[in-house]
């Protein structure tokens, strides 16, 4: 597409030629439409039929292009081969009939000649009719029918009419037919369905971070900015495009795009025609795919998108749309398996972002923001020195100006938190929890921030056994914010105190260290806050330890009891741990003071309480519970 | 053993568990596989018995333990129960002192070693829990507890037989953490390689290549088992599996048309997996059939698959893949199974990797992924794979997964 600035901005593969469309096929690419051209070529193989499918923008059309083009051009005289291609607008298609009507009219027969031979008495006569008028196009000649949209196409078929168009293909084995879609036709796994095992299905996946930086320096050459692509083949620039391919999800299209800008003075030639392609292009698609959730499942997505390509915990996700998790989770599991978002697991746990940024574009924008797009806000970021952006900004237009203040801003903003070297030099994983940190960061204000630097060094001293070094400096934190009020500080607070304690206790220094977790319970035993619950349920947890090494065994009880009694009708997970522990520990003591079957008692209590939860932290408990419980029976001769 | 007479005996449906004093009489077709054991256990293999669930490995190495040659003392853990590296230890000894190889001086000093090690292990605590201090190591005691075996076994060499070993692994990975499990393992091997006269074969439900991977993807790189050689229970031989088959409708009194034909056709609808053969004569047996004949099988195993309860035990195998697989491998997992569950002779590789594509969840499977997936299955005895042919290793397996999955769009 060329816009009205003169630039090709919108790479479009339906108008391109063949040798562009070859010249910036990526190798995963060019390797599918090689093998789909060898089917083709070979006539041994006879009919076959191919479903490309890959969300918007993954390049689809590019390897149907470059495919039909390519034997278009090789059996121009049409004797050996007949090629259709059916228009991408052919959406009203709902049966047998309509499908031959269109390819009649691909076959560039006027409207009145298929007219005058088929639309002759009822459907079953023109259907005939119209089959016959096919044949006659191809004669005994293979035929290559090219149709874009399939999932849409199907969607108008009823089973019958879906039999009747499987029919069709059976009984015309010199047809053969390549199509495209962004999504699996519904039912595509039922057994019965009459295309089940039909198509061979080639998936398209997004571009790799190397395979990203290919593609740009391909295009590059195709623009003729040899410049460019000359740096883009180095292997240096991979750190750049890795920022653009966070933006893009690696993205054929969003790429090709932003692969326009990258060595133009202005996004004046970028955002208008942008806004419109995606206006235009993509609204409608995705309105209709949106339509269908629901208001929960919209909200998480909004939430998702909000971020920006940043990948989203599911606690996280329930903190920003006031869901609970349990109701998060279960519309992420819809989300996930309708390919609205994806999953990356770390560890135990999974982050969700966008499956499709263009999705995220769509959302931005519809959003009602009146700011400039992030994703192109923040491409400037990462692809511009802050000393570049700052010239660009004073060149700009005024409407455009926007968009490199906002850059310059984000960049300072963001070079408080991470810096861009961490953000773009890593693997995948890493960004995202780069990324995870990020999101809480920013909610971090300095203070916050001096606690948690204080809290990470006495872990540090505490690590190394420096015991006596790591409560100096909780002591400094206890010291400069033992007057705050705010939530997050007074949390970092408890923390602290609650270490304290535990650093205290491995001085052996029993008395004191149990005097700290007091006062964690003075201050913060009756707040309502959840977070601060959390140290107060450590603070007692360690404290009948403490009183039990002091041989202390039944005031040790009384402590675990009060834990339990406290905190056992709670559903925060971390309380409950606290509530677990507690039970393990009074077993334990019990049995210290002889009293097995009070002690199997408590363990019983804790497997029925904790038993089918499906948190880890609680089933250790349980499994220690058991074990416990088994060694006791044991002992017992039972 | 192929039974050279027509003449069938009645076989006991054993219902409680089984040991080397009725073994002889209850496990039939195993004699070959007993005769291997011994005779690479001789030649100073450690073994590692490959097989699934329900194959009866258990009852064939009690048979293997009632034949034991005269060299050999062997000892039988059941490690199913264990929870823990340290209770393991405890067990073990618990174990030979029953069988007389631990003086009972020995038997108090583990036992106090455990009391020991047991308020270490309930103490202990992550993160700012508080963590009591150290005690004595498990792995020392376990050596112990295997030289003193050897010691007490004389000229004999100590053979220590542990069933279940990859589920004890998997439970000490999950309570534990994979440290522990990892070095039980190492442990378990530096032992076989150091102590003479000692030697060791294990086995398991689950496969010891799935926990192997878990520790693997925690970061573990050693090789624990690289030493042991597999030896596989393979499904009774027709004819064996005919034999037991009558001898069981005999012992059940299970009145039929014509014993051998009822027998033959139960050995293959079970596919000569003697549990299975069990549980449709239990079936027939509970159900009073008046009279059974050859056609009847067929529907009592539909029955077995459809009945509430699932006596048999058939959702084992899907149940187990959320409970051992990756959850980014469960799901080609059954979309794989699904799909084969559909053709009894199986799929060619590349026919599979489409009809997986056509399900949305993996739509995007890549053949790479899906070939590891494939062989994951087949070392986990779901599938067998020649010349890129894919199909259910076990055409039981196969038909219940049909009927409980197959069909439905997933």
């Amino acid at each position: 597409m060329i816009n009205g600035f003169g630039m090709q901005l919108l790479f479009s593969p339906q108008n391109s030629n063949l040798e562009t469309l070859d010249k910036t096929l990526t190798p995963e690419y060019r390797k599918l439409a090689n093998i789909i051209l060898r089917r083709i070529r070979d006539q041994k193989v006879g009919s076959h039929y191919e479903l490309i499918i890959g969300p918007r923008g993954s390049g689809k059309t590019h390897i149907l292009s470059f495919i039909y083009k390519t034997i278009k051009k090789e059996f121009a005289d049409g004797e050996k081969l007949k090629v259709i291609r059916l228009s991408e607008e052919e959406r009203g298609l709902t049966s047998l009939l309509d499908f031959l009507l269109a390819c009649l009219r691909a076959c560039n027969l006027s409207p009145e000649e298929i007219a005058g031979n088929v639309m002759r008495g009822d459907a079953v006569t023109a259907l005939s009719a119209a089959e016959d008028l096919f044949r006659n196009q191809t004669g005994n000649i293979p035929m290559q029918i090219f149709m874009e949209n399939l999932s849409d196409i199907f969607r108008g078929f009823k089973n019958n009419d879906l039999l009747d168009l499987r029919g069709f293909f059976q009984t015309h084995p010199n047809i053969s037919l390549i199509a495209s879609s962004v999504i699996l036709y519904k039912s595509s796994s039922r057994p019965d369905h009459p295309f089940y095992g039909f198509f061979n299905i080639h998936p398209l996946e997004s571009l790799d971070r190397k395979n990203a930086r290919i593609f740009l320096a391909t295009l590059a050459e195709a623009n003729k900015k040899n410049e460019l692509a000359k740096e883009l083949r180095k292997e240096q620039a991979q750190a750049k495009v890795n920022a653009i391919y966070d933006l893009t999800g690696g993205n054929h299209r969003l790429l090709s795009m932003l692969a326009n800008v990258l060595d133009v003075a202005g996004l004046a030639e970028l955002v208008g025609p942008f806004v419109q392609m995606v206006d235009r292009e993509l609204t409608p698609y995705y309105q209709q795919r949106l339509s269908s959730l629901s208001p929960q499942q919209n909200k998480i997505l909004r939430a998702i998108a909000d971020h920006h390509g940043k990948a989203l915990a599911v606690k996280e996700i329930a903190y920003f749309t006031f869901l609970a998790s349990q109701v998060v989770s279960r519309q992420l599991h819809d989300l996930y398996h309708g390919l609205f978002i994806k999953r990356n697991k770390i560890g135990r746990e999974s982050f969700y972002e966008l499956n499709e940024p263009l999705l995220r574009i769509v959302l931005d924008m519809k959003e009602g923001r009146d700011g400039p797009l992030p994703l192109i806000v923040n491409f400037l970021r990462f692809w511009y020195a802050e000393k570049e952006l700052r010239k660009l900004e004073k060149e700009a237009p005024a409407d455009i100006q926007t968009y490199y203040h906002e850059a310059l801003r984000e960049m300072q903003k963001i070079e408080r938190e991470v810096t861009f070297k961490e953000q773009i030099s890593v693997s995948d994983e890493i960004t995202i929890e780069v990324s995870r940190a990020k999101v809480g960061e920013r909610a971090m204000d300095d203070q916050l921030k001096e606690t948690q630097t204080l809290l990470d060094e006495a872990y540090s001293f505490h690590e190394q056994e420096q015991y006596l070094e790591a409560i100096t400096i909780l002591d400094k934190l206890i010291k400069r914010f033992v007057e705050s009020d705010q939530p997050e500080i007074l949390e970092q607070f408890s923390r602290a105190l609650v270490y304290k304690g535990v650093t205290l206790g491995k001085l052996d220094r029993s008395e004191d260290s149990i005097a700290v977790y007091d006062e964690v319970f003075d201050r913060f035993g009756e707040s309502d806050q959840p977070e601060l619950l959390e140290p107060v349920a450590r603070a007692l947890v360690n404290k009948g330890v403490m009183l039990g090494q002091l041989d202390r065994s039944e005031d040790s009880i009384a402590v675990y009891d009060e834990v339990i009694e406290r905190f056992g009708k709670s559903d925060q997970p971390e309380l409950l741990e606290g509530v677990a522990r507690a039970l393990v520990n009074k077993g334990v003591t019990l049995g210290q003071l002889d009293r097995s079957e009070d002690e199997i008692a408590v363990y019983d209590e804790l497997i029925e309480r904790f038993g089918k939860s499906d948190k880890p932290e609680l089933l250790e408990r349980v499994a220690r519970a058991l074990v416990n419980k088994g060694v006791m029976l044991g002992q017992l001769d039972r | 053993m192929v039974k050279s007479t027509k003449r069938f005996k009645p076989i006991p449906l054993a219902t409680g568990s089984v040991n080397a004093t009725n073994a002889p009489f209850l496990v039939i077709g195993r004699n070959d596989f007993v005769s291997r054991f011994w005779k690479k256990t001789k030649a100073g293999s450690n073994l590692h018995i490959l097989s699934e669930r329900r194959m009866g490995k258990t009852w064939a190495i009690w048979l293997a333990i009632a034949k034991k040659p005269t060299w050999v003392n062997p000892i039988f853990f059941d490690a199913e129960q264990v929870n823990a590296v340290e209770e393991f230890v405890w067990k073990l000894n618990q174990e030979m002192h029953r069988q007389g190889f631990m003086s009972d001086n020995g038997m108090d000093k583990a036992t106090d070693w455990f009391r020991r090690i047991k308020q270490r292990m309930r103490g202990q605590s992550i993160g700012e829990y508080e963590l009591p201090s150290g005690l004595d190591p498990w792995s020392t005691f376990l050596e112990d507890t295997c030289r003193n075996f050897v010691e007490k076994s004389g000229d004999r060499m100590a053979v220590l037989i542990i069933d279940e070993l990859p589920f004890l692994i998997d439970k000490i990975y999950k309570n534990q953490g994979h440290r522990n499990a990892a070095e039980l393992l190492d442990k378990l091997r530096a032992i076989r390689q150091t102590v003479n006269s000692f030697q060791m074969a294990f086995c398991g439900s689950l496969g010891m290549h799935i926990v192997l991977q878990k520790l693997k993807d925690s970061g573990y790189i050693g090789q624990p088992i690289n030493d042991m050689e597999p030896l596989e229970l393979t499904p009774l031989i027709t004819e064996d599996a005919t034999y037991l088959a009558a001898g069981l409708l005999l012992s059940e009194k299970i009145k039929c048309s014509n014993l051998e034909d009822v027998a033959t056709v139960i050995a293959k609808v079970s596919s000569g997996i003697p549990y299975y053969i069990k549980h449709i004569i239990i079936w027939l047996s509970d159900h009073s059939v008046d009279l059974v004949d050859p056609e009847m099988i067929d529907g009592t195993l539909q029955k077995l698959f459809d009945t509430p309860g699932d006596p048999a035990g058939f959702l084992y195998y899907d149940t187990r893949l959320d409970q051992y697989y990756p959850e980014d491998i469960v799901e080609k997992a059954r979309a794989a199974l699904d799909i084969l569950s559909r053709n009894n002779n199986g799929l060619h590789f590349n026919e599979l990797l489409n009809l997986v594509r056509y399900r949305p969840s993996t739509l995007t499977i890549d053949p790479e992924s899906l070939l590891e997936i494939l062989r994951t299955l087949r070392d986990d005895h779901y599938l067998v794979g020649q010349s890129s042919q894919w199909q259910f290793k076990l055409e039981i397996v196969r038909r219940w997964w049909y009927e409980q999955r197959g069909g439905l769009e997933l």
